[in-house]
């Protein structure tokens, strides 16, 4: 069959089964006082259309910031604001100022669906599209199952379609640019990406690789020469982008300051909810949480991070290669993510989307990781009603992936007797488990019922995560 | 196909001239795979030992190679499970009630997998393809079980489709595999579940009769008089009327069978459905009320002579036409049963086997959908399904069936009418249609194009109609005026290409037969 068939039926499939899974509930449906993250978008929109810009991050009588206050960088706030018209038209009582609070409606839904699927139309599909047609290896049918199963990913669709959110935008503008570092376009790459960190304060994760690539590379070409002539350029770039991001907010120091404090709110401790990272696992057996105080809690995460992402960052500073680069962005976003202070489950996503990278070149282990990554987010995806999604969406991404890339050929029998863990748990005491895939799937598959019968902690889940943090560094 | 095979394991493919499993004339196309050991009573003893263990070598070649097709159909049919379960959760019902959609939805799927792998394997395979993707057998399942129709009617609109259209196909493999006496049972069973299946029950009778009670032809493929086997028809009737029995028999008890039989056959309903099958008699509808207005504006006819009836008005009535004569059922009937009588004397002169039965079975159901009393627009896929059997073996069919089912799946568009569900046809249609173009053109790559330009046209203007009916009309000053005027459209626009595919299916039929005479001379 044609590319342009393969292609296209590949994006029609992902397309019908994110709207599919949209006809599922969403967070906090039905759930009055607070409701959830889709009433947090959509006050949003009433907050950004109703007052002034210099309104929108600051606590007035119009704008409660206990009620879903802004808390993402001002492109966010913009994009909100663009739905916002857009509603308006269509309907005024969903925008109304304080009236519209908690506002549910069938043509409601159906309208922030919509936008949602709008933004991944215009910005995430594409991106994946063009990443599997022009930097993926393979024949033509390899490179479409990469892309059949990167765009079915089960965790990403379940996020933005379920529980509600834009992270397709955000992904999307940062799989822009690593598309265009890819493709040797620097300058347009860093204008994606300095648009990502603009939408989602998040893509921090993945800010040192996207710098160190940049700057090793600009490195390479000569410091004096040409190298820093693109150094300037990139950083012109970077900077006009955020200037044009956070030009309304330059005016009054305070206001940027302001939006800052909104963004990274270290009042609000160590981990919140049950996350799958260390911190979290190592309270059920230390309670770090009462033993340090808040201040030390974030020094020692900190400190933490920057051990685990520093020698991928070097080596990516000494060998600038798009291969080194796939390979520290999951370090850089799992490390992150399993160190990092106030992480929130859905982070994980932010790993995932590297993982999705390497789909092709290590099959069998990204995944592995990307089931585990949305099995991790199952207690959030059960609050939101979105078992059967999960269920179906997870098992249509094994079968498939499995199958199109050959996972299980392309795998030595070390790697499925998870030979690094076991080299790494030969130093470790006796008492740690011997696990071993299918001792680990086996497990994994009874968990779900278990967990709709009692509240479990999601610490299993962490476990696989550390494995293959391990595995990667290794690389 | 066995070219690889050894000569000996070649000789067993010939089958004895009398006796059971005799090569009949008519058969001339019979090279169906035999999944089970085949009969050789009549052979001599040498030959039939040293066939024995070539035929077991035979046997597990094919079922080898089934259970390898079978396997990696296995993997793409839980994929399809696994996202047909995806697409089902509509939340049509409130919040409480949506938990309860999943498990019906389930079932049609399980019942519509279960002949598949049967169906599959009847298919001729000229040269094997190395890629799964283009081999006809893949084609099909693919064809049968991503059906745009059966899909949006079963898992959204909500019906049990699947589960009956699985025992129709189980029937028309075991006919092609001549089990007749099994495919009559699966064909009464599927009869007795859902009574639209007479449509076809012609095509059933005909062949049936033909080819399973009379048991020889003569060389020349014409009927044997004498070899009619009354032990067959009796064995035939008894399965019919036994599954009957057991289906009827308690209402006949309990003397409520007109009362059941009213129900059944409702023809208070009216010459169409509320949204107008695109048939023969929604272009004799629209005509009428073209002609209508016309006299109307030449002053030869009275306003209010003229009856008030909106036709697709959503209200299940009868109404009068008011220039063409009106249609009773006992017209629809005589029209339906004289556009069948071609096809039905087609396979009583010659069978042709399985393929001329299925061409029959599908013509049937075709002229059914044309000519009847209240069809609905679901029982065009009566004759999709079967026809994509056919549309995986030859070209011309492949052209037909193209042109048949995507006018047909898109007359069904209507069925979806709420916005939520808009992006979900146009999605699944879309892939449908992709992919039966593409695989199909693979297929036959290098033996000319499926489609006329004109044809290809006509499709495109599909999507003309598509944007006029969903996006234009609803923004335009005439939607509260002239609410019906998208269906209208809808319907007219589609009976003409489903009347298209009709004649173009008899003249393929009619050709065919005329091609077989001259071969003969």
């Amino acid at each position: 069959m044609e590319t342009c068939t393969l292609v296209s039926m590949s994006i029609l499939l992902g397309v019908l089964v994110r709207w599919g899974v949209s006809f599922n509930s969403y967070s906090g449906a039905g759930k009055p006082p607070m409701f959830g993250d889709y009433e947090a978008q959509r006050h949003w929109q009433e907050v950004t259309y109703n007052l002034p810009i210099q309104e929108w991050y600051f606590n007035t009588t119009d704008n409660d910031l206990n009620y879903w206050g802004l808390d993402y960088p001002p492109l966010t706030a913009f994009h909100s604001l663009l739905c916002a018209h857009v509603a308006k038209l269509i309907n005024p009582e969903w925008v109304k100022l304080l009236g519209s609070r908690g506002y549910e409606s069938p043509a409601h839904k159906l309208f922030m669906r919509a936008t949602v699927l709008a933004a991944d139309l215009l910005v995430y599909i594409p991106a994946v599209v063009l990443y599997c047609c022009y930097l993926t290896n393979g024949s033509t049918n390899k490179k479409v199952g990469t892309l059949l199963c990167i765009l079915l990913y089960p965790g990403l669709i379940l996020i933005d379609y379920g529980h509600f959110q834009y992270n397709g935008l955000s992904l999307g503008l940062t799989l822009w640019g690593v598309l265009g570092l890819g493709l040797g376009w620097d300058a347009l790459g860093s204008l994606a990406f300095s648009l990502a960190l603009n939408y989602k304060q998040m893509e921090l994760y993945h800010a040192l690789p996207f710098f160190c690539y940049l700057l090793g590379k600009c490195a390479r070409q000569g410091l004096t020469g040409r190298g820093l002539f693109s150094l300037v350029k990139i950083a012109v770039t970077v900077l006009v982008t955020f200037a044009l991001c956070w030009l309304p907010f330059l005016s009054d120091p305070e206001q940027a300051l302001q939006v800052l404090r909104r963004i990274f709110p270290v009042a609000r401790g160590l981990f919140e909810d049950k996350v799958a990272n260390a911190w979290c696992s190592l309270n059920v057996l230390i309670k770090i949480r009462s033993i340090l105080s808040s201040d030390s809690q974030f020094y020692l995460s900190f400190a933490v991070t920057l051990l685990a992402i520093t020698p991928s960052s070097l080596k990516l500073l000494k060998t600038p290669t798009f291969w080194q680069f796939k390979l520290a962005l999951v370090n850089s976003s799992l490390a992150f993510f399993l160190f990092s202070y106030q992480v929130h489950e859905k982070s994980i996503l932010l790993a995932a989307l590297p993982v999705c990278l390497l789909l092709n070149d290590l099959p069998l282990v990204a995944i592995y990781f990307l089931q585990v990554s949305t099995f991790s987010m199952l207690p959030l995806l059960l609050k939101d009603g979105l078992l059967m999604p999960y269920a179906v969406t997870s098992l249509a991404f094994l079968v498939l992936s499995t199958h199109l890339l050959s996972a299980l050929e392309r795998c030595t029998e070390a790697q499925l007797r998870l030979e690094g863990y076991r080299r790494l748990a030969a130093w470790l005491p006796a008492w740690l488990p011997r696990l071993d895939l299918a001792r680990i799937i086996r497990r994994k598959r009874w968990f779900p019922p278990s967990t709709l019968q009692m509240p479990v902690p999601g610490t299993f889940p962490n476990i696989r995560p550390c494995q293959l943090a391990v595995k990667h560094r290794g690389q | 196909m066995d070219a690889g095979l050894p000569a000996a394991v070649r000789l067993v493919r010939v089958r004895p001239l009398t006796g059971r499993g005799a090569l009949r004339p008519g058969n001339a196309g019979g090279g169906e795979p035999e999944l089970r050991q085949p009969r050789h009573h009549s052979l001599p003893e040498a030959v039939r030992r040293l066939c024995r263990p070539c035929v077991h070598i035979r046997c597990e070649r094919v079922s080898l190679r089934t259970c390898i097709l079978r396997d990696q159909l296995n993997q793409w049919l839980l994929l399809t499970v696994g996202l047909f379960i995806c697409a089902a959760p509509i939340e049509r019902y409130p919040i409480e009630e949506s938990k309860n959609v999943h498990g019906p939805g389930s079932g049609t799927i399980v019942q519509t997998l279960a002949p598949l792998p049967r169906c599959c394997t009847t298919v001729r395979e000229e040269k094997a393809a190395k890629d799964l993707l283009r081999r006809p057998c893949f084609v099909l399942a693919v064809l049968l079980l991503w059906n745009f129709g059966l899909f949006i009617v079963d898992h959204i609109h909500f019906q049990y489709n699947g589960f009956l259209f699985g025992f129709l196909l189980l029937s028309v493999a075991r006919h092609l595999q001549a089990r007749h006496l099994e495919g009559a049972l699966w064909f009464s069973i599927v009869l007795n579940l859902k009574h639209i299946n007479l449509y076809v029950a012609p095509a059933y009778g005909i062949y049936l009769l033909r080819c399973f009670c009379f048991t020889q032809d003569n060389t020349d493929g014409s009927l044997r008089w004498r070899s009619f086997s009354p032990v067959r028809l009796v064995s035939l009737g008894a399965v019919v009327l036994s599954v009957t029995a057991a289906s009827f028999g308690p209402f006949v008890a309990m003397g409520q069978l007109p009362q059941v039989l009213s129900r059944l056959f409702p023809f208070k309903r009216g010459l169409c459905h509320a949204y107008w099958a695109p048939n023969f008699w929604a272009l004799y509808n629209v005509l009428d009320k073209a002609l209508s207005m016309l006299g109307v504006r030449l002053g030869l006819l009275d306003v209010a002579g003229l009856p008030k009836a909106s036709m697709t008005g959503g209200l299940v009535q009868e109404f009068q036409h008011a220039v063409l004569p009106s249609v009773s059922p006992p017209t629809a009937l005589l029209c339906t049963l004289l556009a069948m009588l071609p096809a039905l004397w087609c396979v009583w002169r010659r069978p042709c086997g399985g393929r001329g039965f299925l061409r029959c079975l599908v013509q049937c159901a075709l002229a059914s959908f044309m000519f009847s009393w209240h069809v609905h627009e679901k029982a065009v896929l009566l004759a999709v399904l079967p026809l994509s059997i056919l549309a995986v073996e030859s070209r011309r069919d492949a052209g037909i069936f193209l042109m048949l089912a995507t006018t047909g799946h898109y007359s069904l568009f209507p069925l979806l009418f709420t916005p939520a569900e808009f992006p979900i046809k146009v999605l699944l249609m879309l892939l449908f249609t992709i992919y039966s173009f593409s695989a199909l053109r693979n297929l036959f790559s290098g033996e000319g194009s499926l489609l006329h330009p004109l044809e290809a046209l006509y499709l495109l203007g599909l999507v003309a109609v598509e944007v006029l009916c969903e996006v234009v009309f609803p923004l335009s000053p005439w939607q509260q005026t002239l609410p019906f005027v998208p269906l209208l459209v809808t319907s007219v626009y589609c009976a003409l290409g489903v009347s298209y595919s009709f004649v173009r299916l008899y003249v393929s039929l009619l050709t065919q037969e005329v091609t077989e005479k001259t071969k003969r001379l």
